[in-house]
């Protein structure tokens, strides 16, 4: 019951004698989510002072500080000056950029280079200076390197998110073909020295091709999370692709994988980027070109002790992502690599961003988490990650629940949707029991006339659609399918498991088309206890107030 | 004996919970731990003569005991918690079964970094480009196998690398030499310095051939952003 501040409402409610008691309301005030700019002195007592860097091309640097230049949207930016404020700049913090190679002579970045972290594959020794080509196509490491650690006030160029962390170079793309092994001892390389491992490459993203990691690389990755950086886990940062609309990255099997943080791009008004792709299993976003305006490029560091405007692509997009990681292993070095997909998940915001057409909305999970397709839990804040990760409470163990599977052969039907359903109590006391969603995978093989038109979605018991495949116009296999693939959701982060879980298939197509699901189980991995109940809450409105909140009650039941 | 499977409950305890909480640890916990550890002895864990088992391994080690992250092998883990497992990523199954036998030989030492027996390295190995100069990062002297003598220049990365003998890069070169014709460019001989062929030589010997280069060709390594101002 509400009552206004008026005493005389209040004491006419008495003379009936049906109300027991009365409490007199206050009002309160309820902030819009999402769009709260977050303000660092509520977290942190005690900021020093701040200017802006002097290097002549923060400027221009729009991901890093929005001010509205060339038609941006002021404040939509990584927000880092406020990660900065707190004292963390990367310190003793080095991230691998598995790459072409990086100028490691160059100015800005030569005393920020960790030597002994770094390697050449390309040609078999320790030194990854990049190859010259006439057209200078092997800068791409170079630029990639310049966003997550060029140095501050230097004179010369802009300054990388963590300004004092140490780059490894790992020449590894440039050579005629790749091989497995390249790309294993690459992802495996030195996993003590190295912390974070940023990779802006995979599969052609020609919209046609379903591939991933071979076995020895697979090896890599997982010896990786399990024990790299002393048993913490090594962080992998994944460039979730460029195919446009026609891909989907869940066709990745390196940005679709769990243990990689695959990030995606939104440019400097808030809206997608033209060349990005969706799925899944993308977990946030940060910032490129494909703006009008051509000056809206990624400003970095760039060959022979050169700068750029015009570093692009959602590959420009995954280093910035390393940089903040670089930040938040500065404030709390114990972060295991789980940890850090929670931060990520917990600090995103959605701020701005949207899909410029319209077909992918923002949408709350079952614990109050916003996701969107293209975003994932939105764009990296700096200043969030940093002030959590401080406080960061490591996560409890992780087990993983085969929760069942149907197989058979069961008909896509060209015009209409099939639906199949697993219903399960997640492992409910088993070893293995999962009471709080991390990662859902549904693994599924299936065949169809044109693969390309298949859509696939897998709504959890709580209601949660997630998208796992999207058409892919330019796919036309009808030999393949998917064999055994791993489709990866991170929408459902946080949710419980139990219950029904449902997949449906169905075509997008002008021709009559026809498929056969084969095989879907589906693996839960997450955490037996509630994850958050050792974090205390500083902000009210954030969400982790919310989830921890909803984790409380669900408890209460 | 009594007192033997005591100790072992207690190592286990120490040894599986480092996060657990305090207050959960008495008994629930213990009996667990027991009914779990019997399982486990009979799968004869404690047979595994590793002390760290727990800790990071270094890749040295897994050289000599390399540990399996495949679900069969989970009963010999002390337990499935906070472990990942290849069978997760069921590409891995996939991808395996596909491969040819000398892949398979190679993967069981693939994260050495001179992994490979001379035999492997011969056949098999893929082309490559050529080699783009080493300078010498800060901190670092000729000795340790860089060049001290470098301009960090488009100029002087072509000319170094015009002195091998190595594969035109067609896509990105203006202009590829014609294989049969000489060079005729004269910036090589401007370059003819002492110094710097010895070192190319001397690289090119210690690093040829590469045994990264060998095994299947991937189509994968699109570099992601080329396309997209």
């Amino acid at each position: 019951m509400l009552f206004d501040q008026s005493t005389k409402e209040k004491s006419s409610v008495f003379q009936t004698n049906l109300i027991h008691t009365a409490i007199q309301q206050p009002g309160f005030l309820r902030v819009k989510r999402g769009y709260k700019p977050l303000k660092v002195e509520n977290l942190v007592k005690h900021i020093k002072p701040h200017n802006d860097p002097t290097d002549p091309y923060f400027p221009l640097q729009w991901y890093l500080k929005n001010t509205g230049q060339n038609g941006g949207k002021a404040k939509l930016d990584l927000n880092v000056e406020a990660a900065w404020a707190q004292g963390f700049t990367g310190k003793n913090i080095t991230t691998a950029i598995m790459d072409d190679g990086v100028d490691y002579m160059h100015p800005d970045l030569k005393f920020n280079y960790n030597a002994k972290a770094s390697y050449d594959f390309s040609s078999n020794d320790p030194f990854p200076y990049p190859r010259y080509t006439d057209d200078w196509f092997n800068s791409h490491g170079t630029r990639c390197a310049g966003e997550v650690a060029a140095a501050r006030d230097n004179g010369i160029c802009g300054v990388g998110v963590a300004y004092d962390s140490k780059i490894a170079g790992i020449r590894m793309l440039d050579q005629p073909y790749m091989t497995d092994l390249i790309e294993a001892n690459s992802m495996g390389h030195e996993p003590n020295l190295i912390d974070i491992y940023s990779a802006s490459w995979g599969p052609t993203d020609d919209g046609k091709t379903v591939d991933g990691p071979r076995n020895a690389t697979m090896r890599a990755i997982v010896k990786g999370v399990n024990e790299g950086r002393n048993g913490l886990g090594n962080i992998y940062v994944w460039a979730s692709g460029d195919g446009g609309a026609d891909d989907d990255c869940n066709c990745d099997g390196y940005a679709a994988s769990m243990w990689t943080i695959s990030i995606n791009s939104a440019i400097n008004d808030g809206q997608n980027a033209h060349y990005d792709e969706s799925c899944s299993s993308t977990l946030a976003s940060t910032f490129s070109n494909g703006a009008k305006d051509p000056n809206t490029g990624v400003a970095t560091t760039d060959l022979y002790g050169k700068c750029t405007t015009t570093h692009s692509g959602t590959s420009a997009a995954a280093p910035e992502a390393a940089g903040v990681f670089a930040l938040a292993l500065e404030a709390n070095n114990e972060l295991t690599w789980r940890d850090m997909q929670h931060l990520t998940v917990l600090t995103s915001k959605r701020n701005s961003l949207f899909d410029a057409k319209r077909r992918f909305h923002w949408t709350m999970n079952g614990v109050g988490l916003e996701f969107n397709h293209l975003f994932g839990f939105g764009v990296l804040d700096a200043g969030a990650i940093v002030a959590l990760a401080k406080i960061w409470k490591s996560v409890p163990p992780r087990y993983h629940c085969d929760a069942g599977s149907v197989e058979g052969a069961y008909r896509i039907p060209s015009r209409k949707s099939i639906i199949l359903k697993i219903t399960t109590d997640a492992c409910k006391d088993l070893s293995t029991e999962v009471k709080y969603l991390e990662h859902v995978q549904a693994v599924a093989t299936i065949n169809a006339t044109r693969r390309g038109d298949l859509e696939l979605f897998l709504t959890s018991p709580m209601g949660t659609r997630s998208m796992i495949l999207s058409k892919r116009v330019n796919d036309d296999d009808s030999k393949d399918g998917f064999t055994k693939w791993p489709f990866m959701t991170t929408h459902t982060w946080g949710e419980y498991p139990q219950g029904t879980w449902t997949l449906e298939a169905r075509f997008s197509s002008e021709l009559p088309q026809v498929g056969f699901i084969k095989e879907w189980s589906l693996m839960l991995h997450g955490t037996k206890e509630p994850p958050y109940t050792e974090l205390s809450v500083l902000d009210p409105h954030s969400k982790l107030a919310i989830v921890k909140k909803a984790h409380e009650n669900q408890l209460k039941l | 004996m009594e007192i033997g499977a005591l100790f072992l409950v207690l190592t286990y305890a120490s040894a599986y919970s480092p996060m657990e909480k305090e207050n959960n640890l008495p008994s629930i916990l213990l009996d667990e731990l027991t009914s779990r550890m019997r399982k486990e002895s009979e799968a004869s864990y404690l047979d595994i003569g590793s002390p760290n088992f727990l800790e990071a391994r270094s890749l040295e080690q897994e050289q000599y005991d390399p540990l399996d992250y495949e679900l069969g092998d989970a009963l010999y883990h002390p337990s499935i918690r906070d472990q990942e497992y290849l069978k997760h990523s069921s590409l891995f199954g996939s991808m395996y079964a596909k491969d040819d036998s000398a892949e398979v030989n190679q993967h069981s030492d693939s994260l050495n970094q001179t992994p490979l027996s001379n035999e492997v390295k011969t056949k098999n190995n893929l082309p490559a480009y050529c080699n783009p100069p080493n300078p010498c990062p800060v901190g670092y002297e000729d000795q340790e196998g860089c060049l001290e003598i470098f301009s960090n220049t488009a100029t002087f990365s072509r000319r170094y690398q015009e002195e091998q003998d190595c594969m035109c890069d067609s896509e990105h070169m203006f202009d590829c030499p014609d294989n049969a014709a000489p060079i005729l460019d004269n910036s090589i001989h401007s370059l003819r310095d002492y110094q710097i062929d010895r070192y190319l030589q001397k690289q090119i010997e210690a690093n040829f051939p590469n045994p990264f280069l060998s095994g299947e060709r991937l189509p994968i390594a699109a570099k992601k952003g080329n396309l997209v101002l």
